[in-house]
């Protein structure tokens, strides 16, 4: 462990070792760069080259000039450029540039050149003038060569400073990767260094806690050791009590006991041993061999035993040393009977123990013999048992002879059979008494049985069995024999037979099984019936077989699916259902019963229900026949029974009620069907006195709508038992349509009324209010100079009569007159609007338009706001937003909305509506091609007398004066015959009253096609 | 480490406090053309020097290492600091010029603090063109650690053609 943990300490110390070094060799690389670039920073080479560069060319340049001759350019300008270019190249001024220029490739040779160069062009410079070409062409050739150089170099110095640069980040890289490497070094040693800390902390606490068990365990040893000790010592004490105890146990027992050593000497033996062997006392002592003990026995003269059986008994003694723990038992000398149990231990030593059998023998012996007495009995197995001598005389009776004869066991003691009998216990009249013969005869006999009649006049039957004895010369010594009542048995045979007989009588299959499944009875309609062409079913056959036979047998006869019903009826068996029915080919059918028995077995009953079924099937197809026209009727069927509990509810009753048949059967006719309620005396008449009743076109709602309905009630018997059905049709569409037909004729012949009265009226009407306006006007006004003119030949001036009629009232008659003239002009107004001539056009209206100009009208109608305000009433709009126009009269439509709204707002008013509302709904039926523009108000409502009435003529319900009764009328005529739509009104008591307007898109055909006509003609 | 000639500066004292009275004209070449916000001139509104002119003002010795140079050099010339009283001029910054057209600015602060001189002769040898004369400011580096950088080393311009006071 420690030289492992050494060489990864100085594995480690080497590693770092070696990092460092190569650390450092970077840093020291990096450094120098450093120097260099830092060098360069001060003194760039390239910065020195492009300097000396641009001197050449300025020099250069100059030059050139002054050969061209060039103005502004002199000679001594180009001496000075020339002594610049000079001083870059100037020995003593270079100074640490040289090194540089040294360190790049061909930088010492092109300086070297240059300095050749300046000498060579010093001369050619003083010498230049304008237009010396010698010269100028030395000085250019020179310059160019210069130049070349110089470019050469500049090239190596950058690749110079790019080659520094690229190895200082090369060695940065380096320097980088070598830091990298050492820290993960150090991390992992440090983790490894942690590692090996931890992992010897717990090895060292493992050894701790180890040494700490091993000492608990030590010290735990010690303990139990020391308590081994003192234990071993209590047990050896009571060890030594118990030996004593014991030994003073064996000396006060009865039983023999001595123990032997491993050489069978003697090491104990009891008081008595001793008592038992004090003929040969002197040979027992301790540490005496046992066979000395049995030598000496064997010396003592033992009259009983021969010299063989001597020789077994001490065999029998040595066997027993031999074989431990088996026992055997030895007669002592003193003649009793002892058993032995002598077990050899361990160490050798013998342990043997006696005990004495003699009295158990005896006993033994005797309940020997009277076991193999009472074995005779038992083997005959009887209620009572007797015996008689060679006389036929009995001479042993035992059982419960009294108990059937009512005669004591003693009354029969040295009696034969015949004088036994008395008055009261005597054979029946059927019984023989051939017993006696067989008796006579010698002969063994079983269960014969005889009929007596006991002392009670009970008869009974006995079972009597008997055999013969022989002493042992072979001599008749008597009989022995066993009797039985067997009057129950006799009994439950007799009864079996006419069960059976009953059984065999019945037209029923019946079958037992016992509890092994085997057939042990089978009727004899099965046996004739089955085994007359079939399979042979016999006794003894098992389940399994028989129902193979007869599967095998009904599939020929009938062509039953065998394995299907076979594997069922298996399935089935013992394991009873109820009406288990069995198909065995077409109209036939057996139903089978299986019933499990106490004893484990089974009967079963089979029964041909061909007949049966077919009736039952008939029957259900017809009661399906009933039921299904009785669900296919419109009318709503209900039958109850005499309580008024629902018997029948077909499905219009389930429709309508929404209440299944499952539901509604047997509850309450009122509960299911409440509005029925008044006509529950009808029904109840119906079933007291078989009284049928009708009650026709009955009102009543339905989700708010008003329905009619005719309900008729039947009285009915069924199987005796009383009821009623109740048939209820809806009658709301006759209803309805005769009502229209009605309003429509009455509308007719109104019209036809209306429209010559009108004519009638209009011109006396005329006449009456023209001539009261002119007496008003001849009676007020003061400017018409006929007034003033017959005033002043009356002496009596304009304002005394006016003075005079209004004091007489006379002009509040006039204009009574006048006002009442108006209402008498709309009425005929109105009435003319009911002939069928339509001189007004017909045009495309937007309907919404029209309705919210009859809305404004209503709110500014005088006589309406007179009596309501019509602000204050809600009003809702529901347009259908692509609503198309609509072909109609608008003006005639308008007075039909004012008429509606004007009715539906006075109704409000008059009721007294907390929040009264209009509701306009405008939509376009696509289908039927018609608009229709419903109004609805949540007034009081119209009753139903009044709705039925609402669109006469002169009907009104308003107080007198106030209201023509023209209004709908006028607005049904409207609608009806000038448009060719419909005008319908909806209500409900205490809750609304809705009008619609049903227009045709094309307005009324009949109309335009006439008008069209005329115009042509 | 600077030598300042006691000797030579009493010698000439007489001199420059003539000169100091009024810039005389030029009678050799103009060395250095002296501009911006002076108060003495001698061209227009410029003080031009010769040689003579300049060498007969207070000289400075600047024994130096510089990084142009092999071992330690002696500079001498007037300190910039004269020039600039002899004419007194008055300003931040000097603007010097080279003959190649190198233009570099240096701070008054650094005439004042490093007592830079404008060098005519080195190691006792007049600058010729050739040796980067006429004139070259020079920085006493080897005494003053702070100037060994490269930025005092941009400014010791060499060739010196004129100078702009401003």
């Amino acid at each position: 462990m420690f030289k492992r943990i050494k060489f990864i300490y100085l594995t480690s110390a080497l590693i770092i070792l070696i990092l460092s070094i190569t650390l450092v060799t970077d840093l020291h690389k990096i450094r120098n760069l450093q120097n260099v670039q830092k060098s360069d920073a001060q003194l760039s080479l390239v910065w020195f080259l492009n300097q000396a560069d641009r001197e050449a060319r300025n020099f250069l340049q100059h030059a050139s000039y002054l050969y061209m001759g060039q103005q502004g350019i002199s000679k001594q300008q180009v001496i000075t450029k020339f002594d610049i270019f000079w001083s870059r190249y100037d020995a003593q001024l270079m100074g640490k540039i040289s090194y540089k220029l040294f360190s790049v490739d061909s930088g010492r040779e092109t300086v070297e050149f240059t300095r050749k160069i300046l000498l060579q062009l010093d001369p050619l410079v003083q010498q230049l003038t304008p237009a010396n070409t010698k010269s100028f062409q030395l000085i250019n050739k020179l310059m160019d060569e210069h130049l070349q150089r110089l470019y050469a170099l500049s090239i190596n110095a950058i690749q110079h400073r790019s080659a520094i640069r690229s190895q200082r980040h090369s060695t940065i890289d380096d320097l980088y990767s070598h830091l990298l490497i050492t820290l993960l070094s150090l991390f992992t040693g440090g983790l490894l260094i942690f590692g090996l800390f931890i992992k010897k902390g717990k090895e060292l606490s493992n050894q701790n806690m180890i040494f700490e068990q091993r000492v608990e365990k030590r010290t735990a040893q010690l303990y139990k050791s020391n308590q081994s000790l003192t234990f071993e010592a209590q047990v050896r004490k009571k060890s030594e009590q118990r030996s004593r105890q014991l030994i003073s146990a064996f000396d006060q027992s009865k039983e023999i006991v001595f123990f032997l050593d491993a050489q069978n000497c003697f090491i104990f033996f009891n008081e008595s041993f001793k008592k038992i062997n004090a003929a040969v006392i002197d040979s027992i002592c301790i540490g005496a061999p046992f066979e000395t003990y049995l030598n000496a026995v064997m010396a003592q003269p033992r009259p009983k035993l021969v010299n063989i059986e001597k020789q077994q008994w001490v065999e029998k003694w040595l066997l027993g040393l031999r074989n431990s723990e088996e026992s055997f038992e030895v007669q002592q000398l003193t003649g009793q009977q002892f058993i032995f149990n002598m077990k050899r231990l361990v160490d050798g030593s013998v342990i043997t123990i006696g005990s004495d059998i003699s009295t158990l023998k005896e006993a033994q012996h005797a309940l020997a013999m009277s076991e193999s007495r009472f074995r005779d009995f038992a083997l005959i197995g009887a209620d009572w048992y007797w015996e008689m001598d060679a006389q036929l005389r009995f001479t042993f009776l035992a059982g419960d002879v009294e108990k059937i004869s009512g005669l004591p066991p003693q009354h029969y003691i040295g009696k034969t059979r015949a004088q036994s009998y008395t008055d009261t216990f005597r054979p029946h009249a059927d019984s023989t008494h051939s017993e006696l013969l067989q008796m006579i005869n010698r002969e063994v006999f079983t269960d014969y049985e005889i009929k007596t009649q006991n002392t009670d006049g009970r008869q009974v039957t006995v079972s009597l069995s008997g055999e013969p004895r022989y002493d042992q010369q072979g001599n008749f010594i008597g009989y022995i024999g066993a009797g039985r009542d067997v009057t129950e048995r006799c009994l439950v045979e007799a009864l079996d037979k006419r069960l059976i007989a009953a059984i065999n009588s019945l037209n029923l299959f019946v079958t037992i099984f016992d509890d092994q499944d085997t057939l042990i009875f089978f009727n004899r309609q099965f046996g004739e019936v089955v085994n007359r062409d079939g399979p042979n079913i016999v006794l003894g056959m098992s389940f399994e077989s028989m129902w193979r036979a007869c599967s095998d047998y009904y599939a020929r006869e009938y062509g039953f699916d065998t394995e299907h019903w076979f594997a069922k009826r298996l399935a089935m068996h013992r394991n009873p259902v109820d009406d288990f029915v069995l198909p065995l080919g077409e109209h036939r059918y057996l139903k089978i019963f299986e019933q499990l028995l106490d004893d484990g077995g089974v009967i079963i009953i089979a029964t041909d229900i061909s007949e049966s079924t077919k009736a039952g099937q008939e029957i259900h197809r017809l009661r399906n026949y009933l039921a299904n026209i009785i669900d296919s009727m419109s009318s709503i069927l209900i039958g109850v029974d005499r309580q008024c509990r629902i018997t029948q509810w077909n499905f219009a009753a389930q429709k309508e009620t929404s209440i299944s048949l499952e539901s509604a059967y047997q509850r309450d006719l009122l509960e299911v069907f409440p509005r029925l309620e008044a006509q529950l005396v009808s029904v109840t008449a119906a079933i007291n006195n078989r009284q049928e009743s009708s009650h026709l076109k009955r009102l009543y709602l339905k989700a708010g709508e008003v329905c009619y309905e005719d309900i008729t009630i039947y009285p009915l018997i069924t199987s005796g038992e009383s009821g009623a059905v109740i048939r209820l049709d809806n009658v709301t569409e006759q209803v309805l349509l005769s009502e229209m037909m009605i309003q429509s004729e009455k509308m007719l012949s109104v019209g036809g009324l209306a429209a010559g009265m009108a004519h009638e009226i209009n011109n006396p009407l005329a006449g009456m209010m023209q001539t009261a306006n002119v007496m008003l006007n001849r009676l007020t006004a003061e400017n018409i100079p006929a007034n003033l003119k017959a005033a002043t030949q009356l002496g009596i001036s304009m304002q005394s009569v006016q003075q005079y009629m209004h004091n007489r009232g006379i002009l509040r008659m006039v204009s009574s007159i006048i006002e009442s003239g108006n209402r008498v002009a709309v009425i005929v107004d109105n009435m003319l609007n009911f002939s069928r001539q339509n001189d007004a056009e017909s045009s495309q209206q937007n309907l919404a338009v029209l309705l919210d100009k009859a809305l404004e009208l209503s709110s500014t109608d005088y006589n309406l706001k007179n009596n309501f305000d019509f602000k204050t009433i809600n009003i809702v709009k529901e347009y259908q937003l692509d609503m198309p126009d609509i072909v109609c009269e608008p003006g005639k439509i308008q007075q039909v909305f004012l008429n509606i709204l004007r009715n539906g707002a006075q109704a409000m008013q008059e009721a007294n509506v907390s929040c009264p509302t209009f509701v306009f709904r405008i939509g376009y039926d696509s289908l039927n091609k018609e608009a229709i523009i419903e109004i609805e108000d949540n007034g009081p409502g119209l009753e139903e007398g009044v709705k039925r009435r609402i669109f006469e003529p002169f009907f009104t319900t308003k107080k007198e004066g106030t209201g023509t009764g023209l209004g709908l009328s006028v607005s049904y005529f409207i609608i009806t015959e000038n448009h060719a739509g419909r005008l319908l009104v909806d209500s409900v008591v205490d809750n609304y009253c809705k009008f619609t307007i049903c227009l045709p898109k094309m307005g009324n055909r009949e109309n335009v096609q006439k008008k069209f006509a005329a115009s042509v003609l | 480490m600077i030598k300042v000639s006691l000797l030579l500066t009493f010698a000439c004292i007489s001199q420059w406090v003539y000169a100091t009275n009024g810039l005389p004209e030029t009678q050799g070449a103009v060395i250095l053309t002296v501009s911006g916000n002076i108060t003495h001139t001698n061209s227009g509104a410029t003080a031009e020097f010769d040689l003579s002119m300049l060498q007969a003002m207070p000289q400075t010795t600047i024994v130096t290492k510089t990084p142009w140079t092999e071992g330690l050099n002696h500079f001498t010339g007037p300190k910039i600091e004269d020039l600039i009283q002899l004419l007194a001029g008055k300003g931040e910054f000097i603007e010097a010029t080279a003959l190649n057209g190198y233009k570099i600015t240096i701070p008054m602060q650094d005439v004042n603090k490093y007592s830079i001189i404008l060098a005519l002769q080195h190691n006792g040898e007049v600058l010729s063109v050739r040796r980067r004369g006429p004139s070259w400011v020079i920085y006493p580096w080897s005494d003053m650690n702070l100037t060994r950088n490269h930025k005092f080393y941009t400014r010791s311009i060499w060739q010196v053609k004129s100078i702009n006071i401003f």
